[in-house]
């Protein structure tokens, strides 16, 4: 069983709930519905999927067929260097260690290659200075 | 052994030996003590992290017709106005009501101003037969203000201890996020270019000692509050929180780069401030107390999850191995956080060093020495 998380963009609202289910009937997968933003012409979601590597593979073919754009949603966090303040209160609640210190001038590093968008650091950081965009 | 007199005279000829905390260190192992404070006039230090009980004095200047402001908001933080007319104090976790996901509060008004940013100030009073204005809704500015400057009653706190969870589920703290079943620890010093942690018996540090305080010059005015003698010390420094200090600076001198506001996740609002003072190095056994490496300072690890009476240490750790980006406990590796910025810490040292060699910063012998014994009393509850 692995994890991994999609970002989902959707014109049909109703296909919504029906992701959930298809991929639950069809493929075996334990989906979880992170973020969701839904309008009138459609919407975008973070979609978690849970499962054995070639039905998660399986569900992103079928998804892409039924003509939604699914993209894996990682490397996606953003820190505002301005309002960093090299504190380091992020580094010990990345669950993938993205956040290490320079050994020399103590500026905490950010690697965006590891990140895979948990949001766990989000509202560690008392200045505002990591956000996760859609 | 040196005079502050001789040490200022160097200072004043640009001719002043000013080694930060950090680099002394190595001087010091090398040439010992005595050698080292021959040749070193100043050690700087440096700390920039969150100081909750920090705020502004600020005058608003009278308006025409005048108010006597009783209730006050900057930019819908609530300023307290049980002063004259037009002063009014903010404090640094004063926290703007319905501030929504990012909490935004006094330490956040406060850099704003050093910033330079316009401030909206809403006031209203009684109206009386002198003040007739009974509300004002205006925009202010650092410029505009008569006075500003911080009056911070506790900061700067000789060491604190280090913080963790047992609990089954994420605390947030002001120790920072701390994960389920001891996943991590946070502390929050720079150590071993702290400033008490520099002069642990205050033997240099008094009331009056002129400081670096959020890029300006500050002073020490009294004690902290929750001043303590009586923790337990380890190589002649205490291992958790104990002497604090008051301090107070002009805030038309700070830069916003020292100054930040805070929002501690579901803590409220706090202030970081940077914060250094200058070590004279009087005699050798003042430069081998400011010469103490992370190997030689210990914090108290504690478990957040009980009330602080009850929270038993669960063991204690040196600077070096918390900086180090995990300790170990009972067999297992925790991973740690630093919540105080150690980049900045430097910057605050460096640039008050880059003050005392370029003899613009003199230093001051202190007016009075800070007490020797101080405990902390609980508050009972009484019926
Ligand atoms: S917690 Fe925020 S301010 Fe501190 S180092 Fe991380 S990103 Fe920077
Ligand atoms: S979103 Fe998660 S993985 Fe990405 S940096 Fe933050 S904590 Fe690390
Ligand atoms: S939370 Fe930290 S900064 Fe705030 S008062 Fe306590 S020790 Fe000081």
């Amino acid at each position: 069983m692995i994890q991994k998380r999609y970002k989902l963009r959707f014109s049909d609202d109703n296909l919504q709930e029906s992701v959930a289910y298809i991929l639950v009937s069809k493929f075996n997968i334990q989906p979880n519905i992170l973020r969701a933003e839904v309008r009138d012409d459609g919407g975008v979601m973070v979609l978690e999927m849970k499962g054995t590597q070639e039905n998660i593979d399986a569900s992103v073919v079928y998804l892409s067929d039924a003509g939604i754009s699914i993209r894996a949603f990682d490397k996606q966090i953003i820190k505002n260097q301005d309002a960093c303040v090299d504190c380091g209160a992020c580094i010990s609640v990345c669950p993938t260690r993205c956040f290490t210190p320079d050994p020399e001038t103590w500026e905490i590093v950010l690697n965006y290659e590891k990140c895979i968008a948990c949001g766990t650091c989000l509202n560690a950081c008392p200045f505002h200075a990591l956000s996760l965009p859609l | 052994m040196k005079t502050y007199g001789e040490i200022n005279e160097r200072i004043r000829r640009k001719k002043a030996v000013v080694y930060t905390a950090e680099e002394v260190i190595d001087l010091v192992r090398s040439k010992g003590p005595e050698k080292a404070a021959e040749k070193v006039d100043v050690v700087t230090t440096g700390t920039f992290g969150a100081m909750c009980s920090s705020g502004a004095f600020l005058n608003f200047g009278h308006s025409d017709p005048p108010i006597r402001m009783t209730d006050i908001r900057l930019n819908g933080v609530e300023a307290y106005g049980g002063l004259a007319a037009v002063d009014a104090y903010i404090g640094s976790t004063a926290m703007r009501e319905n501030s929504g996901e990012f909490g935004y509060g006094g330490g956040h008004v406060i850099e704003e101003l050093i910033a330079g940013n316009r401030v909206r100030l809403r006031a209203w009073g009684p109206g009386t037969d002198c003040y007739v204005r009974k509300d004002i809704d205006t925009y202010i500015t650092l410029d505009d203000l008569n006075e500003a400057y911080m009056f911070n009653p506790r900061n700067v706190y000789q060491n604190y201890s280090a913080a963790t969870n047992t609990l089954d589920r994420t605390l947030y703290t002001y120790m920072g996020k701390l994960l389920p079943r001891m996943k991590n620890i946070t502390y929050s010093t720079s150590g071993q270019l702290s400033p008490l942690l520099n002069d642990p018996h205050l033997e240099t540090i008094g009331g009056g000692t002129r400081i670096f305080l959020g890029g300006g010059e500050g002073y020490v005015a009294w004690q902290g509050t929750q001043y303590d003698t009586a923790a337990p010390e380890r190589n002649g420094v205490p291992v958790n929180g104990s002497r604090t200090l008051a301090l107070m600076g002009d805030m038309k001198q700070m830069d916003h780069d020292y100054v930040r506001g805070m929002d501690v996740h579901r803590y409220g609002t706090s202030i970081a401030i940077g914060v250094g003072i200058p070590i004279p190095i009087l005699n050798a056994d003042i430069m081998k107390r400011a010469a103490v490496s992370d190997e030689d300072l210990y914090t108290t690890l504690v478990d957040y999850s009980v009330t602080e009476k009850g929270r038993a240490a669960l063991g204690e750790y040196s600077y070096a191995e918390l900086r180090s980006g995990t300790v170990d406990y009972e067999g297992h590796k925790i991973r740690t956080s630093p919540l105080s910025s150690y980049r900045k810490a430097r910057q605050v040292a460096e640039k008050l060093k880059d003050w005392i060699e370029n003899g613009e910063f003199l230093l001051t012998e202190p007016i009075f020495r800070l007490p020797e014994t101080g405990t902390v009393k609980p508050l009972e509850v009484r019926r």
